[in-house]
């Protein structure tokens, strides 16, 4: 796990691209260990599942490195400062943001290739799933600003309404396909999987607002979804059922996580006063206000990420009602039924205040990334 | 007193501190934070009256004064998006918050006794401050982005609440469609206030209701669009207060405790539509089209909740389709521009209708000590009858609170009523016949429901009990002691009751098994009603009338039910201004620029009262005629049947009442054509959508492990480590390979020869 962070880590704070590409790689180890050893049932098929998606992901992303690298200059440089200053030729640049488009959007997952996650997530131990949802899926996204859109901002501009429409449809694919599962941690999944879709529009949307609420939803997501996870396994930890339509009634005996849940639901379905409402809202905004795309498009993508608002707290709310409502008797004898202690509280509460922080007072964030950003789209323009 | 208006943005934060202290302490210590409940219920009634007295100082200086008053502050830092947040006192918000504050206050003191005795007290008394938190939150706010921020929250807490007793399976399915349906709302009203922030560029009520004027002004706005955007703006409206098309969650959501019901789901929250649609009048007025549509769904709403609200057999059904009938009377008042009177009929409608809900509470929980705790058998008006001996006090005022819906003169919605009917009659002759048509079946199903609950003897003797076993399955005997005690209890009733009927069966002479008025045959199904002497009824608990905390706000609220009237009263005496709350809502009536028809003369007044009252007492009578209690006049009822078997069209009057009934028993049919219509398709485009997702998406990368799972196996068995096979292999290619070159020449020579023949013969045929 510390691998991880290691890799991880240097992931975020890399200048180089051959660092970078090397973090990349580094991480997928300990996670395919992690996955492995401490999974359900199928954890090897996952497991292979999930390696092989993000190794064939990664060699579209080796590809790109070298043809950065080796583009035009005569030593080959890979640091993002001299990178981002460079022009290329369209077709290469088209080529080469294809080729670490492949690479994040396994990573992100965009949507014909996200089948590795609710598999991983599926049979993976939640401490795992919670790495996963919170940091893993955030470095697809990071990418995907931090390369796509620095380096080539003119192919990035060539792309986006594509990205939105692909935003737009995995908004709702995923969320009708979460309400089609029966496995909790699946059906917390395809949330994700959802979720992701709000950042693509909102990084596709090339206007400030657009761009702060991606990154905000990235944050807002890395709590929550971590903490969704965090809660499935504890329940799953008690009750022993994976399977939604067995469960029921929980709530009497365990009335905490019950409102952990529900609260952390709550925050999912982007409830105001919560971070992913104001995400969500910005990304609209973002959507609205830029100036790129005809009225008609603009109109009909907001539709549908608005649908997609109605479908979200659907499959939610019948997860919960599933899982907390009514009154059943189980088999398992009570004793283990007790609830959560004060280290899972004291672990909830902790992720649920900075939730509930930047949903009051979203500033925190934005201070920090909106020079970024700034910068970031003057490229663009400009480029 | 700028300092009044100064600390007005505290209101909606008054009571903050009570759910989150109750929360943290619910977490963190649970046993002492449930020692002190009661301390807790007093907080929050306590800073609720804080809240009552602060905004009833706003008001009075509003009618002084009759300012509006802003104040904002920043919310986001950022450069060219910023978002203000602030409160907005103007003559609106003052009546919401009088309102909220006081039936607020009262359903709190109420519910102290309601739910003394249930697990979840403190968890009821956090949701609701955070309820009235949020709903003080939406009224006071400044910008459309806030109202949508406080309204998904009053949609949450709703869910919360209509979900409190969360191991009722019933309970968690009507929270889950009361929030999807209101999410439905909440999509078109994000929706609109995006299409008006694209148009405008504003969120703040008066920067947009200018801005919008001038492009009105200038004819620069796309009229479909604009006509779009606000139609969905109108469809947040529509799902809050359950008006036609999205109105199904309102009957459901009474399977919350009662008070939410009177408090949310009578007085306030929906409510919350009507105040929207008040507030953004200004912009609905100038567009076109959409004032129509508000009336006709208003009209539509006020015939369809009438008509369900016929036959309902929970008291509280009943009383919620009646709820929505009377938004609709309001969204039809506002539909006619007619400001004013929405207003005064939400007010009067208020109080009137938290009285009947809480005067309904209190018969439930009187009902409770008899069926026991299962609220199919506790809110079965069936089952009640002949409450008026035991709960005197509440009988009156649910009286009071019946003649007040109807629209019998001295009492509040009278008044509103008449004015709105009046309106009607002014703006359109066919909304008006519907609308006074509706007015007597108000009459109607209100004085069904009273002298049901009221009149006759308790029916609750004469049921079958061996029904009500499995019902108690899931009774509330998960909160320990006091539900499983209250079963014994039932239990025990249960016992007495056989014994008594037996009793009755074989010695009285009394038993006398009706077949009687079919409407009752209906209610009952069919089964014989076994009616017992008086005398038999002292064997019988009786329904006890409810504690002083229980009866004193319902008192509170009969004294505002009987004098709210009043402040809408025109006065002819004074010449130039008339009732209060003209004068009160005087500048935002000015901001729409309408002249209200201030000079009613008496003599028209009169004649529209005349109307009204006797359409309304029409309706009474037809109620006592029809639900008259069953054992008071037999010779009535003889001569009832007589009439009706003489009559010849009694098979066909029959039927009618037959499909009437059947209609607004099953709800007009909304419900499972929703339910086969939108349910269905989700749930087919999910199966859909997971086919996809398994077979085709994971089919392909599965393909292709397993294509390269054969194909590795192939060159696995190939290359196996014989030097046999390896030898065949490599002959039988270097075979193939010289077969195939041997092959190729000969094709290619064979093509050389034929080529060089062609070649030749086309220099033949071509002239030289």
């Amino acid at each position: 796990m510390l691998a991880m962070y290691t890799g991880q880590i240097g992931l975020f704070s890399s200048r180089d691209l051959l660092l970078f590409f090397l973090m990349w790689e580094l991480e997928l180890i300990p996670i395919y260990l992690l996955v492995c050893m401490w999974g359900g049932k199928k954890r090897l098929y996952s497991a292979t599942k999930f390696i092989l998606y993000t190794a064939g992901g990664s060699v579209f992303l080796l590809m790109g490195v070298m043809g950065i690298g080796l583009y035009g200059s005569n030593e080959p440089t890979l640091n993002f400062a001299i990178l981002s200053n460079q022009p290329y030729p369209v077709g290469l640049e088209m080529i080469l943001y294809i080729g670490f488009f492949i690479a994040f959007a396994v990573k992100l997952p965009i949507i014909p290739l996200h089948t590795w996650l609710p598999d991983t997530h599926g049979e993976a131990h939640y401490s795992t799933c919670m790495l996963l949802a919170g940091i893993l899926l955030k470095m697809g996204a990071y990418g995907l600003v931090r390369i796509n859109m620095e380096l080539f901002p003119h192919a990035h501009s060539l792309f986006s309404p594509w990205l939105m429409i692909v935003g737009a449809i995995q908004i709702i694919y995923a969320a009708s396909t979460s309400l089609g599962q029966r496995n909790l941690k699946k059906r917390i999944a395809y949330s994700s999987v959802s979720h992701m879709g709000f950042i693509i529009i909102g990084i596709g949307s090339i206007t400030d607002m657009g761009l702060n609420g991606a990154l905000l939803q990235i944050i807002s997501h890395g709590f929550i979804g971590a903490a969704l996870f965090f809660l499935a396994g504890t329940t799953y930890d008690r009750i022993r059922l994976v399977y939604l339509d067995e469960m029921g009634g929980i709530a009497i005996a365990m009335p905490k996580i019950f409102t952990m849940f529900s609260s952390f639901s709550m925050a999912s379905l982007a409830l105001p006063g919560m971070s992913g409402f104001v995400a969500e809202l910005i990304v609209f905004f973002g959507l609205l206000t830029s100036p790129k795309f005809f009225l008609i498009t603009k109109l009909l993508i907001t539709f549908v990420m608005a649908i997609g608002i109605i479908l979200t707290p659907i499959y939610l709310l019948s997860m919960l009602r599933q899982m907390f409502y009514g009154y059943k008797i189980f088999n398992v004898p009570t004793s283990y039924f007790f609830d959560s202690g004060p280290r899972e509280l004291f672990l909830l509460i902790s992720i649920f205040l900075p939730v509930l922080g930047i949903g009051m007072y979203p500033d925190f964030v934005f201070s920090l990334s909106v020079e970024k950003v700034e910068v970031i789209l003057s490229n663009s323009f400009s480029g | 007193m700028e300092q009044t208006y100064q600390y007005a943005w505290i209101i909606p934060f008054l009571p903050l501190p009570v759910p989150m202290l109750i929360g943290i302490g619910l977490l963190l210590f649970p046993t002492a934070t449930k020692d002190l409940r009661r301390m807790w219920a007093l907080t929050s009634i306590l800073l609720l009256s804080i809240v009552m007295i602060f905004s009833t100082n706003l008001s009075i200086q509003l009618i002084n004064s009759s300012a509006i008053y802003q104040y904002v502050w920043s919310w986001t830092l950022d450069n060219d998006f910023s978002l203000e947040f602030g409160c907005f006192i103007d003559p609106l918000t003052s009546i919401m918050l009088m309102l909220i504050s006081t039936v607020g206050i009262m359903v709190l003191i109420y519910s102290d006794n309601y739910m003394a005795y249930d697990q979840g007290y403190l968890r009821f008394f956090s949701y609701m401050s955070f309820f009235s938190i949020s709903m003080l939150g939406l009224v006071t706010s400044s910008n459309l982005i806030q109202i949508y921020i406080f309204w998904e929250l009053v949609g949450m807490c709703s869910y919360l609440l209509i979900g409190f007793w969360f191991t009722r399976p019933l309970a968690g399915n009507a929270c889950q469609k009361a929030f999807v349906t209101n999410r439905v709302g909440d999509f078109g009203l994000l929706l609109g206030i995006l299409g008006f922030y694209w148009i405008t560029g504003s969120f703040e009520f008066r920067d947009l209701f200018e801005i919008f004027n001038n492009l009105i002004y200038n004819n620069q706005v796309n009229s479909p669009f604009v006509t779009l955007c606000a139609a969905l703006l109108f469809a947040g409206a529509v799902a809050k207060s359950a008006q036609f098309p999205l109105h199904v969650w309102l009957p459901d959501a009474m399977e919350g405790p009662t008070p939410i019901s009177a408090l949310i789901h009578a007085a306030t929250m929906v409510a919350a539509g009507i105040f929207l649609v008040a507030r953004i009048l200004p912009l609905f007025i100038v567009i076109p089209y959409i004032m129509n549509l508000i009336s006709l769904i208003g009209t539509i709403t006020v015939f369809l909740g009438a008509t369900l609200a016929l036959a309902q057999k929970d008291i509280k059904r009943g009383l919620a389709y009646s709820t929505m009938s009377q938004l609709g009377y309001m969204m039809l008042a506002l539909g006619m521009g007619s400001y004013r009177n929405a207003l005064f009929h939400l007010i009067t409608h208020a109080y009137s209708k938290a009285l009947l809900f809480l005067g309904s509470g209190s018969v439930i929980h009187s009902m409770e000590t008899i069926v026991g705790y299962s609220p199919d058998k506790s809110q079965n008006m069936v089952i009640m009858g002949g409450l008026t001996k035991h709960v005197p006090i509440t009988k009156i005022s649910f009286l009071f609170g019946t003649l007040s819906l109807c629209g019998i003169p001295p009492l509040a919605c009278f008044w509103s009523k008449d004015q709105i009917l009046n309106d009607s009659s002014l703006y359109s002759p066919i909304f008006a016949i519907i609308a006074w048509s509706t007015a007597a079946l108000t009459a109607f199903y209100m004085f069904r429901i009273y002298l049901l609950t009221f009149e006759g003897h308790l029916n609750s003797h004469f049921q079958n009990y061996c029904t009500n076993k499995n019902t108690l399955c899931y009774s509330i005997s998960l909160w320990g002691k006091e539900g499983s005690s209250k079963s014994i209890k039932k239990d025990f009733h249960l016992i007495r009751m056989t014994n008594n009927q037996s009793f009755s069966f074989f010695s009285k002479k009394a038993k006398k098994a009706y077949p009687s008025d079919e409407n009752v045959r209906k209610r009952t199904k069919g089964r014989p009603i076994v009616i017992v002497d008086t005398n038999n009824q002292k064997f019988y608990s009786y329904p006890y009338e409810s504690e002083n905390t229980m009866v004193f706000p319902l008192l509170v609220l009969v004294f505002f039910t009987l004098f709210v009237g009043f402040i809408g009263i025109p006065f002819n005496q004074e010449p130039t201004d008339l009732d209060i709350l003209s004068k009160w809502l005087s500048p935002s009536i000015n901001l729409l620029h309408q002249k209200t028809n201030d000079s009613i003369n008496w003599y028209e007044f009169l004649k529209d009262a005349i109307f009204s009252v006797s359409i309304a007492y029409f309706g009474i009578f037809l109620a006592s005629f029809l639900y008259k209690p069953i054992y008071s006049s037999f010779q009535n009822f003889d001569l009832i049947n007589s009439f009706v078997k003489t009559g010849v069209k009694r098979n066909s009057s029959d039927k009618i009442i037959n499909v009437i009934y059947d209609w607004s028993y099953n709800r007009a049919y909304l419900d499972s054509f929703y339910r086969a219509s939108f349910t269905g398709s989700i749930r087919a485009l999910t199966q859909l959508t997971l086919f996809f997702d398994k077979r085709v998406i994971d089919g392909i990368t599965n393909g292709v492990g397993v294509i390269s799972f054969f194909v590795a196996e192939g060159i696995k068995y190939i290359g196996g480590g014989r030097i046999s096979s390896y030898l065949f292999f490599y002959f039988s290619c270097v075979s193939i390979f010289l077969f195939l070159s041997s092959s190729l020449s000969t094709l290619s020579s064979v093509f050389e020869v034929s080529f060089s023949f062609l070649v030749r013969m086309g220099e033949g045929i071509l002239p030289k």
